[in-house]
């Protein structure tokens, strides 16, 4: 494929996802963007409630998330010590649960009867936002982790070594290190916070049953609950990727604004003292046994409660689609960040990669692009609502920026360098994939790859809202599940996607290490 | 290889359309219906079952492209609504053909709209009371309900597909939006609890939180033969609310002709059978003279019942769900 081709395609799909998105920002200033044909308008219900919760919420979190993600993303980055790979992969494990499934499991521990299904009065408004607060900062902590360790990453090393040197006094090192240390702890809030006020799968089902208004969740409730209100849903995007842009601007300003990480060679790790260890354990317990191992336990537990284990024909078939929508989502957005990456060498592409890129994705959550969707694709002049093109498409532009972050590393400049050493040699284009640029990077592909299937496997709010009737994957019908308290179905269901996840993950490891053995 | 793949994902995850009747339905899992419907007919059926308010909202997004044929769901507010936006095929009686034949009862004539737009498939109360049999039974009185002690369960209207119905069928048992507005404040003021779907308020019975629950019969008959400890209490009046089938404006002469024989299979002895054979969504009283009540439902027959105006509450719908959220919220 040639370099105009990859431009014109890029080019192409960024109209595809940047012109709906921004016809409807604009639709509260510019009215007349609005389709041909919208839904009754009637009054609504305001913002203001949402707009604060969702600013409560997203502070409270990424402060409480902020000290120990630090300390967890140090020791991670900086230290060796058994466990700390087993605490990386619990780190990406929970990245990957979903918010939705979080609470079920939670809500089968709970028994939700006596506590989730309570009235407001038995555990009080207080009490309702903490457990709203508890839920966002079991999701985000695990991001807020992997925020710390860039953070982390982006300091010299000899820093450390310089202060052990020559700052003899306990107090003044540990001021040293708090100035030090000060920009990631502000780099993981600002990133908590982000992930905290996007938060959709949290959002909706825990902050409906409690009756707590966000506005992640008000975005699709203006298009799929009663009143549909389309300018409303727009006017809750715009405040709220006014909320997700505000942090990123701070972080822009920051020195680490547009940095990349450049993880540290793990022998040059230290050996973490014996204080260090138990600590480093005490905050993986902290991030893995309510953010990970509880939800999932309970789920897999309940499993056990009673004979039938038979999915229903309709789980099977959300499976299905998860899978179908999965595998090609993921293979597109894999394939355009690898083209992308081996097409931009340095300068402008390169910067418009890894500077807008991102702002792009931090502050147009997944909501606010299905939403747009929804809007831009239901009339003229591409009345496509009823394919499945405008989710493939959502998916591919939310999962481009995780193909590009695992991929840059493995595309790095000595990879092109080959390429053009064997280019200069005459070596044709297709032996120059299959021989010189394929073998080394099966393996990040393959990372990259699965790490996008399994994030769409189980992937909200898009699929809830731009999935053709009859083909929706199984996180819509994990949700109705839910909402139909059909407990013991969600968890069987649950565990057969968790479960097929990781059966297509081995197979792909295992494909992997047969072409490097064939290779 | 992996391009083919994709390409055959893609071609599994396109929808079928051509030769296929769409149904978007809130009417719960196809069961027999669907499956004899297409045996019978020889018709494939795409049967697309959601929850009654996304049904409306995908209908409304999809708009002058509808991706449907046949909607199916519960409440004529909602179908005025969809029919004033011009989104509904008219099909007036007589003309039409669709609804001359039919015997239907007097209560579901009283359902027809003119325009034809909609056709009633079943009649539900609108608003029924569950509780315990351990709890007193409740007075069969809308007004009364302020004065039970213990706490009173809703659905959210904004939430749930038939909790419209349930609150535009109390508004007009009670005398309409006003008196309606005065019992739901002291309602919603008091320790109400506000549940976002019907099984989570069931549940909220069974485990004790909730004292008495409103609900639409099919639910609340469905819930009392599942678990006898369950009371179902039919309140006076009675708000009578139609199951109401519904084509689009959008679909094509072959298609109508599809849903035309889709409603009127519906609508046979044994179509209406096949409705009641189903657990849960089956719980209906018919609307032709020669389906039989179900076992388990009550004779309507000497009971007061009213009909909500659908035109009237179908223009007041968003108004009304607004209202009950920020009285909920405490606004």
């Amino acid at each position: 494929m040639t370099r105009v081709s990859i431009l014109a395609m890029s080019a192409l799909l960024g109209a595809a996802v940047l012109l709906p998105v921004l016809r409807f920002l604009l639709l509260p200033i510019l009215p007349g963007l609005a389709p041909a044909f919208a839904p009754p308008t009637a009054s609504v219900p305001g913002l203001g409630a949402a707009t604060l919760g969702s600013l409560l919420v997203a502070t409270t979190t990424g402060l409480l998330t902020a000290p120990p993600a630090a300390a967890l993303g140090f020791f991670l980055e900086r230290r060796r010590w058994f466990g700390r790979r087993l605490c990386a992969g619990a780190c990406w494990m929970a990245l990957l649960l979903p918010g939705y499934l979080l609470v079920a499991g939670w809500e089968i521990v709970l028994d939700a009867s006596s506590w989730l299904a309570s009235p407001r009065g038995h555990i009080g408004l207080a009490g309702d936002w903490l457990l709203l607060v508890a839920a966002m900062a079991a999701k985000g902590l695990p991001v807020a982790v992997l925020a710390a360790r860039i953070g982390w990453s982006l300091l010299p090393p000899a820093l450390e070594d310089a202060t052990q040197v020559n700052l003899r006094g306990m107090r003044r090192r540990i001021r040293l290190i708090l100035v030090v240390s000060a920009p990631i702890m502000l780099l993981t809030f600002l990133l908590g916070f982000d992930q905290t006020i996007d938060e959709y799968g949290i959002a909706s089902v825990l902050g409906q049953r409690l009756h707590l208004h966000l506005l992640a969740a008000e975005v699709s409730a203006s298009l799929l609950q009663w009143p549909v209100s389309w300018p409303r849903a727009a006017t809750c995007a715009d405040l709220l990727v006014g909320a997700s842009l505000l942090p990123f601007l701070m972080r822009w300003r920051s020195r680490h604004g547009s940095a990349m990480p450049d993880f540290a060679d793990p022998r040059s790790r230290r050996t973490a003292t014996f204080g260090g260890r138990a600590l480093a354990w005490s905050l993986f317990v902290l991030l893995a046994v309510p953010g990970l191992l509880v939800p999932v336990l309970a789920l897999v537990s309940d499993l056990r409660a009673g004979p039938d284990w038979l999915l229903s024909p309709e789980g099977a078939r959300g499976l299905l689609w998860s899978a179908l929508y999965g595998l090609v989502a993921a293979t597109m957005a894999v394939g355009l960040a690898a083209a992308a990456l081996a097409g931009t060498a340095d300068g402008t592409g390169r910067a418009l990669l890894f500077r807008v890129l991102p702002l792009f994705t931090l502050s147009v959550p997944g909501i606010v692009l299905g939403a747009a969707f929804v809007v831009g694709y239901s009339g003229a002049p591409v009345p496509v609502l009823d394919t499945p093109l405008p989710l493939l498409l959502a998916e591919v532009a939310t999962s481009l920026p995780v193909g590009l972050l695992v991929l840059r590393e493995a595309m790095g400049r000595r990879l092109r360098m080959r390429g053009d050493a064997a280019r200069v040699h005459g070596v044709g284009l297709p032996a120059r994939i299959e021989r010189i640029h394929a073998p080394p990077l099966l393996p990040p592909l393959a990372r990259a790859w699965c790490l996008c299937f399994c994030r769409l496997f189980f992937e909200l709010p898009l699929a809830q809202m731009l999935a053709p009737a009859g083909r929706e994957p199984v996180g819509v019908i994990l949700v109705g599940l839910g909402e139909a308290q059909r407990l013991r179905d969600e968890a069987v269901l649950a565990c057969a996607g968790m479960g097929m996840c990781g059966a297509i993950v081995l197979a792909v490891a295992l494909a992997v290490m047969v072409a490097r053995r064939v290779q | 290889m992996l391009l083919l793949a994709c390409a055959l994902a893609l071609w599994l995850l396109w929808p079928a359309r051509r030769g296929t009747l769409v149904i978007y339905s809130a009417m719960g899992p196809p069961g027999p219906v669907v499956a004899e419907f297409e045996h019978e007919t020889g018709l494939a059926v795409r049967y697309v079952n959601m929850n009654g308010n996304a049904l409306l909202a995908r209908i409304y997004a999809e708009g002058r492209h509808p991706g449907w044929d046949v909607a199916w769901f519960v409440g004529d507010a909602a179908a005025a609504e969809l029919d004033r936006s011009g989104l509904l095929r008219r099909t007036p009686s007589g003309s039409g053909s669709l609804t001359a034949d039919i015997d239907w009862t007097s209560d579901a004539r009283k359902m027809l709209p003119v325009d034809g737009s909609a056709l009633p498939t079943g009649l539900m109360v609108a608003g029924v009371f569950v509780t315990r049999r351990t709890t007193p039974a409740p007075v069969p009185d809308w007004a009364a309900l302020q004065f039970r002690s213990g706490t009173i369960g809703l659905v959210s209207p904004a939430l749930s597909g038939t909790a419209f119905p349930v609150l535009s069928g109390m508004m007009a048992a009670v005398g309409g939006v006003g008196p309606g507005h005065a019992l739901l404040r002291s309602l919603l003021g008091t320790e109400a609890f506000v549940a976002p779907s019907n099984p989570i308020l069931l549940r909220a019975l069974r485990a004790g939180t909730v004292s008495l629950a409103v609900l639409p019969s099919e639910a609340a008959f469905a819930a009392a033969a599942r678990d006898p400890a369950l009371r179902v209490t039919i309140p006076e009046p009675a708000p009578l609310e139609p199951v109401v089938l519904v084509v689009s404006a959008g679909a094509g002469q072959a298609a109508v002709q599809e849903a035309v024989r889709f409603a009127r299979f519906l609508l046979e002895p044994r179509g209406q059978a096949l409705l009641r054979a189903q657990p849960a969504e089956g719980l209906q009283w018919p609307v032709t003279r020669d389906a039989t009540v179900p076992a388990g439902l009550p004779a309507l027959a000497g009971r007061r019942l009213i009909h909500p105006d659908p035109a009237v509450w179908g223009a007041q719908e968003a108004n009304e769900i607004v209202w009950f959220r920020r009285t909920q919220d405490g606004g």
